[in-house]
């Protein structure tokens, strides 16, 4: 049977992939950030997931002029693409396509109305965790879901929070023995549109992780409109940490936790690890 | 965004029913069908130069590039004065744009002090940004009814 041993949420802000890749991880900016993936990288080493179901947004890469409000990748890979500043030195990321249509067979089924997708392509949203907490060749098969975070109307909190709901009783449904890691990237306060460019939030920042770990739900009666005042209107993409939270239980411990905002992004990193799988 | 004064709404504010609805500030541009719709040729352009040797047509020669991409002389007039504000109210969406300014040459936080109407150091002096005291939805109500 597949078992769900835990879930991260992270941000995925290209700024952490620019530092990365000029070699600015000991640099004084960035140490206590690059430094906070440690523990995250160690807990994955330790419980060798077998796929990551990673929930995040598309930014336009993939879906632009069709817009999908859920979207599931069910091919063989998902390639790396150039966003427009030069293609990222890291392999394409394989794929769980079993898993991901196993999923989409039990979400529709489920009165969730998925589009597949064969070649998802992966933009910051996917790699710039994936790279941050795994080392190519990747070690784990990734199955991607984008929830959309840029073109309104929005899915609700609550929407995403049921996704993850479902999304649970999906896995928990299948008969393969794998190892599931759950990924809720984006976030967490910031805006880069307009006159509130910059806006960013750390008491806002700081409690959702709080609710997110201890009480999630009352995170999915928010509106998409309060989390904007509250961290700007790009951080609606935090429904894929909700989403992510969502897939877990009640019985979750915290492994790690880490945040900082020193510029236009609150960076968030926090890991809940399952505990609810019996004999363990 | 400033910072609102202090919430009439700080407490018995538990479950969703007893929220009024929100009036949002002209800081938040929401993109929305009507800018998306606008917008369109500015983002398909932008996009384009995902492409690396799209990229470098558009910097060897910005005029022509946009006459071939098919953008109307408002919207060419937008990016020549690189006038991101305007861009975005427009329906250019910064998720796209972002790609047009970093091929110029502009980095993020230029493009956004550009947009705040600040100068780019005394953007810089904002950050890092501390306590805002706002924590919650119990902390919106400069922005309810």
């Amino acid at each position: 049977m597949a078992r769900i041993l835990g879930g991260i949420g992270t941000s995925h802000a290209p700024s952490l992939a620019f530092a990365q890749d000029a070699g600015k991880q000991n640099d004084p900016e960035w140490k206590a950030i690059f430094d906070a993936y440690h523990p995250a990288q160690e807990w994955l080493r330790k419980e060798a997931p077998d796929t990551v179901v990673l929930i995040y947004n598309d930014h336009m890469n993939t879906f632009s002029d069709i817009v999908p409000t859920i979207a599931i990748s069910v091919g063989e890979t998902n390639p790396v693409i150039d966003e427009g500043w030069g293609k990222r030195p890291y392999p394409d990321c394989p794929n769980d396509p079993e898993l991901a249509w196993h999923m989409v067979n039990h979400l529709v089924e489920h009165d969730f109305d998925i589009t597949t997708c064969m070649s998802q392509q992966v933009d910051h949203g996917m790699l710039t965790p994936i790279a941050l907490l795994f080392e190519a060749p990747w070690p784990v098969r990734i199955i991607g879901v984008s929830i959309n975070a840029v073109q309104h109307p929005l899915p609700s909190p609550r929407r995403c929070w049921n996704l993850g709901r479902e999304i649970r009783r999906a896995i928990e449904d299948y008969t393969q023995d794998t190892k599931v890691v759950i990924l809720g990237t984006g976030g967490l306060s910031h805006q880069t549109t307009g006159p509130g460019f910059g806006h960013v939030n750390p008491d806002w920042d700081q409690n959702f992780m709080t609710l997110l770990e201890i009480e999630p739900e009352t995170l999915a009666d928010y509106s998409q409109d309060e989390i904007m005042l509250l961290g700007g209107t790009e951080s609606v993409e935090v429904v894929n940490w909700i989403c992510m939270r969502g897939i877990l239980s009640d019985q979750v411990r915290r492994v790690h936790r880490f945040y900082a905002a020193p510029m236009l992004t609150g960076y968030g990193l926090l890991v809940l690890e399952e505990n609810s799988n019996g004999e363990r | 965004m400033p910072k609102p004064p202090k919430s009439q709404l700080a407490s018995g504010q538990s479950s969703q029913g007893s929220y009024k609805p929100l009036h949002l500030p002209p800081s938040i541009i929401v993109y929305d069908g009507p800018r998306a719709l606008r917008g369109h040729r500015l983002n398909k352009f932008a996009l384009s130069i995902r492409d690396e040797e799209n990229r470098r047509q558009f910097v060897a020669d910005e005029e022509i590039f946009m006459k071939a991409a098919g953008l109307t002389e408002k919207e060419r007039d937008m990016i020549r004065r690189r006038d991101w504000l305007e861009i975005v109210n427009y329906g250019g969406n910064m998720y796209a744009m972002i790609k047009v300014a970093r091929a110029l040459g502009i980095s993020q936080a230029r493009v956004g002090a550009q947009m705040r109407g600040e100068d780019f150091e005394e953007f810089m002096a904002s950050r890092p940004v501390g306590s805002t005291g706002i924590a919650s939805r119990n902390d919106l109500g400069a922005w309810r009814d």
